[in-house]
Formats: C-alpha cells, sequence, structure tokens
C-alpha cells in the first residue's frame, strides 16, 4: 500500500523526557576515556596518547548570586552537548549520530543506561501554563506537501461531528479519499482505509507536481458519509526539468519599487535547447551522487559527497586545482 | 563591471533561535549565542574590518537573522557574553601556566591567550559591544549586503495554508532590520531556502528584491530556466530566485571531500573541556558538572582514526591560504567556461553557506575567506565578487519563471521540518495562527493593555514558529528543550487569545511574558490582518 502509519501525532511532544539522573553525570565524567587527555609531550605526536595531564586543581571560584536570579531550572543532569545543534545544522544529522560525545538525547540516555535512570524530573512550569490540547474540535482536515510525492494529513472534528458521522452505520470503516486537478475536474485517484484515531497521517507515492486535496469519509455496506470538511488544495512540487519551454524575460530596474511594479514581459530570442540542458547539468547535483537538496540543516550531513570537487581534485571539469 | 567575466556571490547565513533566559542565571542553550561569538561573528568581523581598513575591494552578502540580531542587540546577553569570554580569557592564561616547559602544547596554549585577548579587545573596545552596529557599519563602507530572514525563521512552506503567518515572518523580520540597520533590507534569506509559489509576493510588498533557493528551485522551475543556476530567475511578482551552485557548495560543505575536513584543520571534537581533568574545568562546562567543549582545542585532525597530532596553527593557516588559492581557481575556471557557452549573459555563480560554518565547526574558516577575497582582489581578472544586490543593479532584465515548492533541507522540500518527530506542532501552530488572525480582525481598536497583549500574542506565535525546535526534534539533538520552546510559545499565545477573547487580560503575567519574551519591542500584531 502506498501509505504507511505515522508516529501517533502528538505523542513525541507530550512525551515525558526519560531524564537521566544525578549519578549520570557521574558517569559521564568517569567515563572520560583516558586517551582524551592531553598529550604532554612532543614525543605524541606519532604515538599513543597519553594519560591526562595533572592539572593543578583550582580553587574554586565563588560567584555571588544575582539577587533576583532563581535558580537554575531543573533540567535533567545529562543533557547532549549543547553543540550539538551546531554539529547537525553545518554537519548534518549524521554528524551528530557518529560524534565522539553524545549529541543526541539517546546517545546520553544509553550511555548512561548501565547505571541505570533516575526518574523523570519535572519540566519547569513556570507560568502553570499546562499542555497543549488534544485537539480543537472544529472539523478540519489540512493537507501539508511533505515533498513531490508525499502529501501530510492531519485532521480535528469535534465529537458530535463523529457521533453523526458514526451514528447507524454497521461495521463501519474511515476512508481517505485523495483527489487530484485534472484540466477543471477534480479526480479521485486513491481510496485509503485508515484509523481516524491516528489523527495524521501520510500519503506516500503520489505524483509529482499535481495539485491535491483529500476528504475522510466513514462508510460501510450500505453508505458513506463526509466528514467535514475537505481539505485544502495542495500542489506537490514537481520534480525534474519542467517540459515547458517559453522564454520570458523582464527588465525590473533597481529604482523601481516591487510593490508597485507592474509586469511587463518580453518575448526572449531563440535559445539552443542543448545549451539549455548542458547548462542544468553542471548546477545539477545528481553528479554529486545524490538527489536534490543538501545543504544546511542536516542536508549536507547525508549528501555522498563528490567524487572531482576536492581540493586539487585533477579531475574537475575545470581543469583541475592547483 | 569591468571586464571580468562573470561573478562569485558568498553568502553567510548567520542565524540563530531566539535564545534568551532572563529567568535563571545561566542557561544552557544561550551557549548556542556565546561560542558563534567567539568563534564566528568576531572572527568574521575582524576579517572583514582589516580588508576593509587596507582598501581590498570585497563584496559579500550576509544574513543577519532577526532573532540573532535581538539578541546581539540585548543588553542581558552581551553582559553574559562579556563575562563568559572574561573567563574563556582566564582558562587560556592558566592553560599557558599548565603548558610551561612542554614545547608542543604551551605555543598553542599562548596562541589562545593572544586569540581571547584580541577578541575581547575587538568585542570592547572596537566594537563597543555592539556587533550588529559592526556589521552595519561594513555595509555602510560597502563591503557587505546584510539582508534579512524569516523574523524568527519559519519555515514558510508549511504555512501556505494561512498566509497570513507567512506575510508576517516577512513584514516584522523586514521591520526589524529597518530598525536594527537603518536601512531596508535588499534581499532575503528565506528561512532553510524554503520556498512557495506565491510567497514571492510578501517579499514584493516589503521590497525584498531577491532570496536564495537550493540548485533544483532554479532546475526544476516552470518554465524551463535557460542559463540553469548562472542566472536568477525573477518570480511573478518580482523577486529574484538566486540558485546554489552545487560544485561551490561542496568544495566547502562535504564532510568527506570538503576543505574543512582537512588533516591539518584544528580537530572540532578534542576540547580540553573533555580533554582536562574535570576539577580543572568545572567552571567552563556545564553546571551538572557534565563535559562539553569550551573552546580550546589543541588537536588537528590527523586522519579518520581517534589517533589525533598536536595542532600546528601555522600549518592550518598554510593550508587555508592554499584552499583559498584552489577554491578560487576552480571559479576562474568555471565561470570561463560559463561565460564561453552563455554568451553576452555573464554567468554568476553563488556560494552560500551557513555562517556558523566558519569558525566555530570549520575553525580556520574566517582566515579562508580573509584570503580568498585577496586572492580574488589581486590574483586573478576572471571574476569578481559581487553580491545578488550589485548583480541585478548591472543586470536587470532576467528570465521571468517560478521555482517549486523546495529547501536546501535534507531531501530537498519539507522532510526535514515534517516527518513523525515534529509532524504534531503543526495542528497547534495553525490554529494559533487562525486565532491570532481573528484576533487581529476583530481588535481595529484596542486599548493600551489589549494592545500590549495582541503584540504579545504575535511574539509568541512567531517564537512558536521557528524552524529550529522542529529541526532539533528531527536531529535528536536538544529534543527536550525544543520541545519545551514549541509548547511554552504555544501555550503563552494561548491564555493570551483567551484572556483578550474573556476580556481579562492579567497585566501582571503579561509584564512577565514581555519581559522573558520580549523579542522585536516595536512588533505591531495588525499585520496579522487578513490577507
Amino acid at each position: 500500500m502506498a501509505s504507511r502509519k505515522k508516529t501517533r501525532a502528538g505523542t513525541r511532544g507530550a512525551r515525558g523526557r526519560k531524564a537521566a539522573g544525578a549519578p549520570k553525570a557521574a558517569a559521564r565524567a568517569a567515563k572520560a576515556k583516558p586517551g582524551a587527555a592531553v598529550p604532554k609531550a612532543a614525543g605524541a605526536r606519532g604515538g599513543a596518547r597519553k594519560p591526562v595531564a595533572a592539572a593543578p586543581a583550582p580553587e574554586r571560584k565563588r560567584r555571588p548570586a544575582a539577587a533576583r536570579a532563581l535558580p537554575p531550572p531543573p533540567r535533567p543532569a545529562a543533557e547532549p552537548d549543547p553543540e550539538s545543534h551546531f554539529v547537525a545544522r553545518v554537519r548534518g544529522e549524521e554528524a551528530v549520530r557518529e560524534a565522539p560525545h553524545p549529541m543526541t538525547e539517546a546517545a546520553v540516555e544509553s550511555a548512561a543506561a548501565p547505571r541505570g535512570r533516575s526518574q523523570p524530573r519535572p519540566r519547569p512550569d513556570a507560568d502553570d501554563l499546562g499542555d497543549l490540547p488534544w485537539g480543537y474540535g472544529d472539523d478540519a482536515l489540512v493537507a501539508l506537501p511533505r515533498d513531490p510525492s508525499t502529501l501530510f494529513l492531519y485532521w480535528d472534528h469535534a465529537a458530535p461531528t463523529l457521533e453523526r458521522a458514526w451514528a447507524g452505520l454497521q461495521g463501519g470503516r474511515a476512508e481517505i479519499w485523495l483527489f487530484a486537478r485534472r484540466g477543471d475536474e477534480w479526480e479521485r485517484v486513491r481510496v485509503e482505509p485508515f484509523a481516524l484515531e491516528a489523527r495524521s497521517w501520510y500519503l506516500h507515492d503520489l505524483e509529482p507536481g499535481r495539485l491535491y486535496r483529500a476528504e475522510i469519509h466513514i462508510a460501510d455496506a450500505r453508505q458513506e458519509r463526509l466528514l467535514p470538511r475537505p481539505s485544502n488544495a495542495v500542489r506537490l512540487p514537481p520534480v525534474g526539468p519542467s517540459a515547458l519551454v517559453d522564454d520570458r524575460f523582464a527588465r525590473i530596474d533597481w529604482g523601481v519599487h516591487l510593490a508597485r511594479w507592474l509586469g511587463q514581459w518580453r518575448a526572449g530570442a531563440p535559445f539552443a535547447d542543448d545549451l539549455r540542458e548542458h547548462l542544468a547539468r553542471f548546477g545539477d547535483w545528481a553528479r554529486f551522487g545524490a538527489g536534490a537538496g543538501g545543504g544546511s540543516a542536516g542536508g549536507m550531513g547525508g549528501r555522498p559527497s563528490s567524487p572531482w570537487s576536492a581540493p586539487g581534485s585533477p579531475s574537475s571539469p575545470w581543469g583541475g586545482g592547483r | 563591471m569591468g571586464d571580468v567575466l562573470g561573478y562569485l556571490s558568498l553568502h553567510l547565513h548567520a542565524h540563530l533561535p531566539f535564545v534568551r533566559h532572563p529567568e535563571h542565571e545561566d542557561f544552557l542553550e544561550e551557549d548556542w549565542l556565546y561560542e558563534a561569538i567567539t568563534e564566528t561573528y568576531l572572527p568574521l568581523l575582524r576579517v572583514f574590518d582589516r580588508a576593509a581598513d587596507e582598501g581590498i575591494p570585497f563584496r559579500i552578502s550576509m544574513t543577519m537573522s532577526p532573532p540573532l540580531v535581538a539578541m546581539l542587540r540585548d543588553e542581558l546577553l552581551m553582559r553574559r557574553y562579556a563575562r563568559r569570554l572574561d573567563k574563556l580569557c582566564e582558562l587560556a592564561d592558566r592553560e599557558v601556566h599548565r603548558t610551561r616547559g612542554d614545547p608542543t602544547f604551551h605555543p598553542l596554549a599562548l596562541h589562545y591567550r593572544s586569540e581571547f585577548g584580541d577578541l575581547r579587545g575587538h568585542f570592547h573596545d572596537r566594537y563597543r559591544r555592539d556587533l550588529v552596529g559592526a556589521f552595519g557599519r561594513l555595509e555602510e563602507a560597502g563591503r557587505l549586503e546584510l539582508v534579512t530572514c524569516g523574523a524568527t525563521h519559519g519555515f514558510l512552506p508549511l504555512m501556505e495554508t494561512v498566509p497570513e503567518a507567512a506575510r508576517a515572518q516577512v513584514a516584522v523580520a523586514a521591520a526589524y532590520h529597518r530598525r536594527s540597520f537603518g536601512r531596508d533590507p535588499v534581499g532575503i534569506w528565506l528561512p532553510e531556502c524554503g520556498y512557495y509559489p506565491g510567497v514571492d509576493q510578501f517579499l514584493a510588498e516589503q521590497n525584498l528584491r531577491y532570496f536564495f533557493v537550493d540548485t533544483h528551485g532554479i532546475a526544476d522551475a516552470t518554465p524551463r530556466p535557460r542559463y540553469g543556476v548562472y542566472a536568477p530567475l525573477y518570480t511573478p511578482t518580482g523577486p529574484a530566485a538566486f540558485g546554489r551552485d552545487a560544485e561551490s557548495s561542496m568544495q566547502v560543505w562535504s564532510a568527506e571531500h570538503g576543505y574543512p575536513g582537512d588533516a591539518d584543520y584544528r580537530e572540532f571534537y578534542r576540547d580540553v573541556g573533555w580533554d582536562l581533568d574535570l576539577e580543572y574545568v568545572r567552571d567552563h562546562v556545564q553546571p551538572t558538572g557534565q563535559r562539553k567543549n569550551v573552546g580550546i582545542k589543541y588537536h588537528r585532525i590527523t586522519g579518520k582514526t581517534a589517533h589525533k597530532e598536536p595542532y600546528d596553527p601555522g600549518r592550518a593557516r598554510e593550508r587555508a591560504a592554499e584552499h583559498a588559492g584552489n577554491f578560487m581557481f576552480n571559479r576562474e575556471r568555471q565561470i570561463e567556461h560559463l561565460a564561453s557557452r552563455m554568451g553576452s549573459v555573464r554567468p554568476i555563480v553563488v556560494a552560500p553557506y551557513d555562517a556558523e560554518l566558519y569558525g566555530h565547526w570549520w575553525y580556520e574558516g574566517p582566515t579562508f575567506i580573509d584570503f580568498l577575497i585577496r586572492k580574488v582582489a589581486h590574483d586573478q581578472k576572471v571574476f569578481r565578487l559581487a553580491t545578488p544586490g550589485d548583480y541585478l543593479r548591472e543586470n536587470p532584465e532576467q528570465q521571468v519563471a517560478t521555482p517549486p515548492m523546495c529547501s536546501w533541507g535534507a531531501g530537498g522540500y519539507a522532510g526535514v521540518w515534517l516527518d513523525g518527530s515534529n509532524d504534531w506542532v503543526y495542528r497547534h501552530l495553525h490554529k494559533a495562527a487562525e486565532r491570532m488572525i481573528a484576533l487581529a480582525r476583530d481588535h481595529r481598536e484596542p486599548t493600551a493593555l489589549q494592545r500590549r497583549a495582541l503584540n504579545q500574542a504575535a511574539r509568541e506565535l512567531l517564537l512558536a514558529q521557528s524552524s529550529d525546535w522542529a529541526f532539533i526534534m528531527k536531529t535528536g539533538t536538544m529534543v527536550d528543550y525544543a520541545i519545551r520552546r514549541t509548547k511554552e510559545h504555544l501555550l503563552r499565545f494561548g491564555r493570551l487569545h483567551d484572556q483578550l477573547r474573556a476580556g481579562t487580560v492579567d497585566e501582571g503575567w503579561l509584564g512577565e511574558v514581555e519581559r522573558k519574551d520580549g523579542i522585536f519591542p516595536e512588533v505591531d500584531y495588525a499585520v496579522y490582518r487578513p490577507v
């Protein structure tokens, strides 16, 4: 089937953190590898690292407490290295998972697991804000584009709405009806049974570039009922070069304020398709061994590296490095 | 333009989520700011100012995200940073003492003492603790082109169903940039390079002339682009989309073959915060006693094994110079080739990076940039450094096309910010946005107290929308914090909403929340009025 059940919505956000207790900090400190010591002698350059240099125990400086400062928030004793966010950003998810120090919460917890875990501590809640509502009961079905072939749906219905929908049905089931736009019509392209209690759903393997909307129906062998409301329409992004070749150019002088600017296109000159494709190839991530995307936000970390853009690579298409 | 064949556009995206916790004396996540100042922002400023002082004709564009600007302008955070820098200098002094007589590490300890002392001098004496002003002066001097970002780095493609929310992210950011730098931003870094068709109209409203997309944002645009990523596209409402060049990005970003992985460069993970006796570094690690990096690192990358050799700053500097030369050489050949194919159109190679990559991860990154801008100015005549604004001023005629929804995250779309780890946030974010729009619609003439509550509701919604929270949940790093921040802002928003609807705003609590989440003091909730 094209879809798979997602992680139950809301549960991750509402979960209690598996906090590590104070003993874990000591465990972490005790786990400091002997090999992590600073070598003392120049001879360490080519050899094994030496035990930690005996650093003088400094006199602890007591900082006077600020008059209005609150005590530190009751945090778990062991946190991932705060730099983990930077590393994830600039080096990607893989980098934080492969780091020598625990950089994910899972790594912190597993590092301390042999010594056991303490009970989770309550989270700071100075405002006594409570928790987010489970739902809003506003009979909504919302569609979001995730990628060229995946649509995400979440929904929320008032209890009376659901009662009416299920009333009188025998062995009824919930179905997602997915429609795609073709010309001026919406055509139904998929009917997918699902668990209404899931509260959200991913629809996979859709056709890129099309406009979709979804509906939730409750049905049995004799009838079906539409749950209000149909979703918003969402266009999934297209993939690959557009089939539309229409070179229109515009001149927008720098001094023109865009809010007041009126588009005035003019047709471009004929342009050779082979040249267009040639230029597109040089901008194509695929030649680096991966698909589109990448960069910050974890993209680059999982991206296979270029075989020829390495420093000094002699196989550079521009003639090699120096 | 002179007789060069094309342009290289180097863009640095500087951003941190808003991490300010006045309610606590020490707060772990504020480290993000302090580390980035010491390792990235001050070193970059020093490089730019030195080059500017020497008359080097460079042009670089740079994002100054609103949350980052807000934190850099915050007196409390700058006071705390000054204290942090003092502690780092103290540690460097102790390291000089500790390593005395050690021919390998003593020079390194001296290096750090000198470096931190110099940074402290720049922070206090040259910049007077005002880094925003320092970046602004570089723009006034014609060296930098500063652009804004989403107000709180909200990922716009997932706001398409509530366009007022996307518009507010753009409008609040542009207004804050004007207040902070005294001039209009000419461009914007869409958070995570997240574009969707139609968002360009909100950019046009603010006269934001350009933004960046990842390579496929141009390659897959409709109609098909003539020149690939080597020329921008005008979106239907006018802002230009500049596409990232894959090769120049890869030469820096690649974990395996990119420059930062060179064996002579400083090893990120080997830090005295992990290496030395815990008691010795206790004042510099986490309050719980858990170790962390403190910023003094004595080893170089060496190789892929755990064995690390001592770091040699001189050798690393030579490598940075070589890599800058290699980068420039490759751009020369690339631009020559492209220019030979593109006729009268001069190609632009766009190379955007997270600013924090330079210095924080790649310690020698600012040195690389230093060498690069000098070499480009003196050692070649094929291209010149130009900002997207420069390019558009000189080349106002461009193709019109619409990029697809896209981002620069893993996979290229919304998958990083919408997966099983974080998708639960959207029903709450969307509901809060809908309520904010309704509040703005229904409160045309609020009382002074209502106005304060409405503006604070806008702040809470904006803060909840930061893409950093969903990203952290996805990567599994500081998940607890990200969940808490998302919930706290949404819950504060919800309470403000309920109080406004009930006509019973709790002024005392409102004041407390304003103090905690005081970003964008001049925000006007009316920005949420329906599109």
